[in-house]
């Protein structure tokens, strides 16, 4: 019986080639005088996810008005740490795509995370946040404490499962039940020990209770208000059956309109086909 | 050559050092360049404050990355247009706007507008990159720069590339405050405009009311001193006709014609002060006079009236009251004679009760009450609260049984107050009232002048007597009153007459002068006599008036007459003051 959030993530992941992908990237973001070409070099040596990025920069989510034909390209145009985000956002799902589950559909786990990457990403818009991209990451990565649970924690992850879909809870709060925290817990862990932003370790931790958050509330507030609305369009699911509770201050917080949230459904519902077959379309 | 291992490391470690150093000077000198701007001088106007903000942050930009030129283009909300607002080099203009307008063109500015970190693109005009970078707040965005750099693939570091948005990020946000500031500043503007508006407008309006209010008791004292001549006439005829031979039933109805003409003379005289209180045209005088005899006196001229309905009026003096005050007795004697009446008035049998006593008070001030207590009928409490209201009575049932106006009371205390002092009143129903004055009289530097003694008016003189009086009735009543004291009487109708009169025949001994006349007034008439070289410039003249104030007699005195009395004239009156200016006979 696992003890703490970190007893999950111990040799959780098998990274191989990734890693040292990812250890570059990180050197070159710790590194405020590296430049376009310098990122671009480092993503360059991963074909695949090369790949990837161009077909999101290429795609009507962005909508630049010509052709994007290299990363170097793309970071002058999209923004250098936006696009080392999304270049670990990417990656980091790279790592789980072969989780071997028979409790939870990874594709469909994926679908949830990215709609509620792209809701993140448009609240953020509206709020002309510097980094819209960092936003988009920090959705796709809420729930990925979740198929650690399954992975590491298969026996607990299943009775809580059971447990929530007969007792009509939110599985989030079986899992506190069951295990002493849930997945946000175990997420923000494994996003720690891989030295991610603390505004994506916070968001994590915090993404269904954001009124605890203190370093980062309106970024939490709003992937708590993503995943709330990723659950409500039902694009995919990360396991959870029922809608989380929403924390009317998260609203607050956010300042976002309520005239304009069927705009921003229908806009994620569009742009969440572009993203689906963006990133995880097979690579060419 | 070899070179050891460790001497590599350590030569390794020397440059990643250097390196660093590096940096840290590069982001030092970057944050310095960064923290200036946005700073502005107060006191200039928008326009200079905008170009301002544009050139600081310009050159900002130019110090922390290889720019060569800067553009700002800021959105014109009215014909929806980014036109160029300020550039550097200035002679450069035309090439940034070829520049931005074919970024317009491929989009890229409508992609940069979007996003909120420096755009790169390939120059379309030149060989170079324009850097495009949002002017924006979370309001909307607000305008574009535009960065021209010669290098078609720059080194712009990450950290770099994050200054530039903080620049142009807090520049965006100084222009908006700049703009709400001016925006302000024009809403205080038009603000203080309809204050000023409002003020004038209320400070018009209320000088109007007031204006009005003055015209309002000006007119009522203007009334009341017209009714006041005809008045004389008729008080005047009336003892005229009792002087006669009549039959006793006659003579009743002659002295009902008395009675009743003083009464409403009564009421003409309570309009006149009150009209005058509310105009503030009121004074009260300052004179050493002597309490005990005043208050006496006021109380023997009530004496017949409470007699004559079957109650006793006394007065009582208290030891230790002092015997010369200084203060107004006309006005004392009015609002005591008001009071006593009223309780007369209001007492159907019994008695009332006049009780003056001194009050302690500081050094120099000598407080006395004056305390007029009845048997009447007696007031409920909600009566006795509205008594001192103007126009009010007990009730309106009051004032059909017992007759006034309802401003004697409220004389009374405004009197009272205009003297300093205070006036209160307790009742019961049934059990009588009683009225308190107090008076903070001054303590007299010097004695009084003792109380007139009231010599008996001699009943015939010797003379030639000048009458100036314009009012037909007023001549014949003087004419008979001064006959009857054994004089000669001429009329002259106004002041020229007067004059024309002393010009033909210069062998007349007093001028009874009226002061309202038409043509040449009483005063103008006066200072024609005295400014004259004839030997009757010195005859004596006196004043014949109906204004009572103390200003009127000063006036009488100024313009050169030698007595005072006052309209209508009583008989006795007269015989007291002109027995002052000619022999018994």
């Amino acid at each position: 019986m696992p003890r703490r959030p970190e007893d999950l993530i111990r040799g959780a992941i098998e990274v191989g080639t990734i890693q040292s992908m990812y250890e570059r990237l990180l050197q070159v973001i710790d590194h405020p005088l590296s430049s376009a070409s310098d990122v671009g070099r480092v993503i360059a040596e991963d074909p695949g996810l090369t790949a990837r990025l161009l077909r999101l920069v290429n795609s009507p989510i962005y909508g630049f008005p010509s052709r994007i034909d290299t990363v170097t390209q793309a970071i002058s145009i999209v923004g250098m740490s936006q696009l080392r985000d999304l270049a670990i956002g990417t990656s980091f799902m790279r790592l789980f795509s072969n989780v071997p589950s028979h409790l939870v559909d990874m594709d469909s786990f994926w679908r949830h995370s990215i709609a509620c990457g792209l809701a993140a990403r448009q609240l953020a818009a509206h709020r002309r946040e510097a980094n819209v991209e960092r936003f988009f990451v920090a959705g796709l990565l809420h729930d990925i404490g979740r198929p650690i649970i399954f992975l590491k924690a298969p026996l607990e992850a299943a009775s809580a499962l059971l447990e929530a879909s007969r007792s009509r809870q939110p599985l989030y709060t079986v899992e506190q039940k069951l295990l002493g925290f849930h997945h946000g817990a175990v997420g923000a862990a494994l996003l720690e020990r891989w030295r991610l932003p603390g505004m994506l370790v916070e968001a994590t931790a915090c993404h269904h209770a954001p009124r605890i958050a203190t370093r980062f509330p309106a970024e939490t507030a709003i992937v708590h208000l993503a995943d709330v609305f990723a659950n409500a369009l039902a694009l995919g699911s990360s396991g959870e059956h029922l809608i989380p509770s929403f924390e009317p201050t998260a609203w607050d917080l956010v300042e976002f309109p309520p005239s304009g949230l069927a705009g921003l459904l229908k806009q994620v519902e569009v742009q969440f086909v572009h993203a689906v077959n963006a990133i995880m379309g097979q690579e060419h | 050559m070899t070179i050891p291992l460790g001497e590599l490391d350590r030569a390794t470690a020397d440059a990643a050092a250097e390196a660093a150093r590096a940096m840290n000077r590069w982001l030092l000198d970057a944050l310095d360049h960064v923290a200036s701007v946005g700073i502005v001088q107060p006191g200039h106007d928008i326009e200079s404050g905008r170009d301002d903000l544009l050139a600081q942050a310009g050159a900002a930009l130019t110090r922390i990355c290889p720019i060569s030129g800067s553009a700002f283009f800021l959105l014109d909300p009215d014909a929806t247009d980014f036109p160029l607002a300020w550039c550097d080099p200035a002679d450069r203009r035309d090439e940034f706007v070829a520049e931005i307008d074919a970024q317009i063109a491929n989009g890229v500015f409508a992609w940069a507008l979007q996003t909120n970190h420096p755009v790169l693109v390939p120059a379309a005009t030149t060989g170079g990159t324009s850097l495009l970078h949002a002017l924006a707040t979370r309001n909307g965005p607000m305008g574009l720069y535009l960065g021209t750099i010669a290098d078609r693939s720059p080194y712009i570091p990450d950290g770099c590339q994050k200054l530039i948005s903080i620049v142009l990020t807090s520049c965006a946000t100084n222009l908006r405050s700049e703009e709400l500031r001016a925006e302000l500043k024009r809403i205080n503007k038009g603000l203080e405009a309809a204050i000023e508006q409002r003020t004038t407008e209320l400070r018009q309006a209320r000088d109007a009311a007031f204006r009005a209010a003055q015209v309002k008791s000006e007119f009522l004292a203007n009334m009341s001193h017209e009714i006041r001549t005809p008045m004389n006439a008729v008080l005047g005829t009336a003892a005229m006709l009792m002087d006669t031979e009549l039959a006793a039933d006659q003579r009743a109805l002659a002295e009902t014609i008395e009675r009743s003409g003083r009464d409403l003379l009564a009421i003409i005289n309570d309009i006149l002060d009150f009209s005058k209180l509310e105009a503030g045209k009121l004074r009260v005088e300052s004179i050493p006079f002597e309490l005990a005899p005043t208050v006496t006196a006021v109380v023997d001229l009530l004496t017949a009236k409470a007699e004559a309905k079957g109650i006793r009026l006394r007065a009582k003096i208290a030891d230790g009251t002092p015997r010369e005050v200084l203060g107004d007795p006309g006005r004392l004697r009015q609002v005591l004679t008001n009071l006593i009446d009223n309780a007369i008035k209001f007492t159907h049998e019994g008695f009332v009760m006049v009780h003056v006593a001194p009050e302690p008070g500081p050094p120099d001030v000598h407080p006395v009450t004056f305390t007029i207590r009845d048997s009447g009928i007696g007031m409920t409490p909600e009566q006795l609260a509205r008594i001192f209201e103007k126009f009010t009575q007990a009730d309106t049932s009051t004032t059909r049984k017992y007759g006034g106006t309802g401003l004697g009371l409220t004389i009374c205390r405004q009197l009272t107050e205009l003297m300093g002092g205070a006036i209160s009143a307790s009742s019961e129903p049934g059990n009588g009232s009683a009225f308190t004055v107090l008076v903070p009289f001054k303590a007299p530097a010097e004695p009084a002048a003792p109380a007139e003694p009231q010599v008996p008016a001699p009943t015939r003189l010797t003379g030639r007597v000048l009458l100036a009086e314009d009012y037909p009735a007023n001549q014949k009543i003087a004419r008979w009153m001064l006959e009857r004291l054994g004089l000669e009487v001429v009329i002259a109708p106004d002041g020229k007459e007067v004059l024309a009169a002393l010009a033909t025949d210069a062998r007349f001994d007093l001028i009874l002068m009226d002061c309202q006349m038409p043509e040449m007034d009483g005063y103008d008439a006066t200072r024609a006599v005295r400014a004259s070289e004839a030997a009757w410039h010195q005859i004596p003249i006196i004043a014949m008036t109906a204004a009572a104030l103390a200003s009127d007699r000063d006036r009488c005195f100024a313009s050169g007459m030698n007595d005072y009395i006052s309209k209508p004239v009583q008989q006795e009156e007269l015989a007291r003051v002109l027995a002052r200016w000619l022999p018994a006979a």
